[in-house]
């Protein structure tokens, strides 16, 4: 697996880990003392999936 | 006519780009998190958070800048650019004290990590071990980059790299298994600091963000980098900001592995370890890996190793800043020429090497003297509220990079107003446009808010901060002083700005960074705009 595979598996695991806090914080309710772990969660998600469309979009444009 | 400098070599990939920035910014959270959560307790996250918001505003104008002037100057060229020499050399001047504190607190904090695998290095229970190793790793650095030896980009690339992947799996695991949200509002709710604690966390929280003029410096390496630099920029921004506010929601609300106690056998909370213990906040991503379970009897063995080596990589990119924008303030006249003095074997700029890592050497010695000489702690209780150490050299810190942060956002507005012409590849979001002397300028909204927020830091820096109230403001005075007597000296304006044709220089900075199309587009707005005033330019 080269470069861009680790780097495929860490967006993954990005999306992966926001959607875990997400629901793991979630699940208590809501709480002010989680906003800042409510917006780490959507920035791993956001990040992650932002990595993943640029890949793809390289991919595409060979 | 001025004698052209030799050019660096532009060899810098997008990866290359990435991994020099993390490499100097990406160390930071190894050190800030111990000293926040030791600040701000339970509303460590917090702190991370606004400081973490004004960080996006400084990157994003990071970026913007870098990718419109490519220039290895960075802060203190924007400034300079934007508000005049005086200025220009104040903001370089802030960003040296950052550089010369960036050289100690890295090798101090590489030694802190090591202590986590040899004992005998333990600054508490060994200090002159400690001071002795810190000043070898100094005086070592300096050497290398005296003789003209630099970490190569491959290395950076590959600590870089390991560094990425090792963190991820912390945080995976780390919220994985040893996460309790209850815990974190448990904390948040029972150690709530009060608001001069808040205030204190906030300004170390935002030396977890400090190193950005790494982006310029790879501006000015990186091949066509007005399309290069906002890519690899925002992902960095974006990658330091998640790995901050991870660390200090999973060490708020984490459960230990092992169980944790005081000195007087009470159970406590794990990042309770940190509050009035100057060790474990010196190694605190170590300590916080060997608590996830299983996966802790890896991190303690390897963690802490490769901690000391981004260190050291970030304590080495201190000496070979601190020198560089020396050498850039002297060629723009802003400093004696002594600095750009290039050693006649090496073809280095050893004296300004030697000159600012004899300030880092300083610095550490009154950061050790508390804890090399026990009879001091009085003089320090008594003057600095009992700072030494890490906080001494994160006070100065802070300090440094909030004033230099600032004058950057106000160069960033004024280059909007006053240098519409420059093609602008990549624009900070969220902007109001106005006509501005028969041109159309863009008003940057986000520069406002990030004026706002590190002039904020920059004020609670200066409430809480003994020394970043004392020495900081000397350091410039110290600064401001040189400078009005080098510039009396070689007969130059002191308080306004030598006649520059920033104009023809544009030009070379873009045909320079091979961005020929964006110079053709430079070239013709200029031609018009000369046109509708009635001039021709040549």
């Amino acid at each position: 697996m080269g470069m861009m595979g680790v780097r495929g598996v860490i967006s993954w695991l990005y999306v992966g880990l926001g959607l875990v806090i997400l629901v793991r914080l979630l699940a208590h309710g809501w709480h002010w003392e989680l906003l800042s772990g409510l917006v780490l969660a959507i920035l791993l998600i956001a990040l992650g999936w932002y990595r993943i469309r640029a890949a793809a979009r390289m991919r595409r444009e060979g | 006519m001025q004698k052209r400098q030799p050019e660096l070599r532009r060899s810098v990939t997008p990866w290359g780009s990435f991994s020099w920035g993390y490499s100097d910014v990406g160390a930071d959270i190894f050190v800030g998190l111990g000293l926040v959560l030791g600040a701000a307790a339970g509303a460590s996250n917090v702190a991370f958070l606004f400081a973490g918001i004004v960080y996006v505003c400084i990157g994003l104008a990071y970026t913007e800048l870098a990718a419109t002037y490519p220039v290895a100057g960075g802060g203190q060229y924007f400034v300079m650019r934007g508000l005049g020499d005086l200025f220009g050399f104040i903001a370089g001047w802030a960003v040296l004290l950052d550089f010369t504190i960036d050289i100690t607190l890295f090798a101090w904090s590489c030694v802190d990590y090591l202590s986590q695998l040899i004992p005998g290095f333990l600054n508490t229970t060994h200090p002159w071990t400690h001071f002795v190793v810190c000043l070898m790793l100094i005086a070592g650095l300096a050497t290398l980059n005296v003789i003209g030896v630099r970490e190569s980009t491959a290395f950076n690339s590959f600590v870089s790299a390991l560094d990425v992947i090792s963190e991820t799996l912390i945080l995976t695991l780390g919220f994985l298994f040893a996460f309790r949200p209850e815990l974190l509002i448990h904390a948040m709710h029972t150690a709530w600091p009060s608001p001069f604690g808040l205030m204190n966390g906030i300004s170390l929280a935002i030396i977890s963000f400090v190193g950005l003029e790494s982006i310029s410096q790879a501006a000015q390496e990186t091949q066509r980098p007005a399309s290069i630099v906002p890519r690899t920029s925002v992902g960095l921004i974006l990658t330091i900001l998640i790995f901050a506010l991870s660390y200090s929601n999973l060490a708020l609300g984490m459960q230990p592995w092992h169980p944790q106690y005081d000195a007087h056998g009470h159970a406590i909370a794990f990042w309770q370890i940190f509050t009035n213990n100057a060790d474990n906040q010196g190694k605190a991503i170590a300590l916080l890996s060997a608590q996830i379970p299983y996966y802790g009897l890896l991190a303690t063995l390897y963690v802490p190793l490769l901690g000391a080596v981004l260190l050291l990589i970030s304590s080495n990119s201190g000496v070979f800043g601190s020198s560089r924008i020396a050498y850039a303030m002297s060629t723009e006249q802003l400093l004696p020429s002594i600095f750009r003095r290039v050693h006649a074997s090496f073809r280095t700029p050893a004296i300004s090497i030697i000159a600012f890592s004899g300030v880092a050497v300083l610095e550490l010695i009154f950061a050790a003297i508390p804890y090399l000489i026990p009879a001091a702690n009085v003089l320090y209780a008594h003057l600095f509220r009992g700072e030494g150490g890490l906080d001494f050299l994160a006070d100065l810190y802070a300090f440094g990079a909030a004033t230099s942060y600032s004058f950057v956002f106000i160069a960033l507005i004024f280059l909007r107003l006053h240098d519409p012409l420059s093609p602008r590849n990549f624009k900070i979001p969220f902007n109001i446009p106005l006509t501005v002397r028969g041109e159309r300028v863009e008003f940057p909204i986000v520069a406002v808010i990030g004026f706002l927020g590190i002039g904020s830091i920059l004020v609670f820096t200066l409430i809480t901060h003994v020394i970043g109230r004392i020495a900081g403001p000397l350091w410039l005075v110290f600064g401001v002083l040189i400078y009005l007597w080098y510039r009396k000296q070689k007969r130059l304006p002191l308080f306004h700005s030598q006649p520059k044709d920033w104009k023809q220089q544009q030009v070379e900075i873009l045909r320079n960074a091979g961005e020929l199309e964006l110079m053709d587009q430079y070239l013709s707005r200029v031609r018009d705009a000369e046109a509708r005033q009635g001039r021709v330019w040549e």
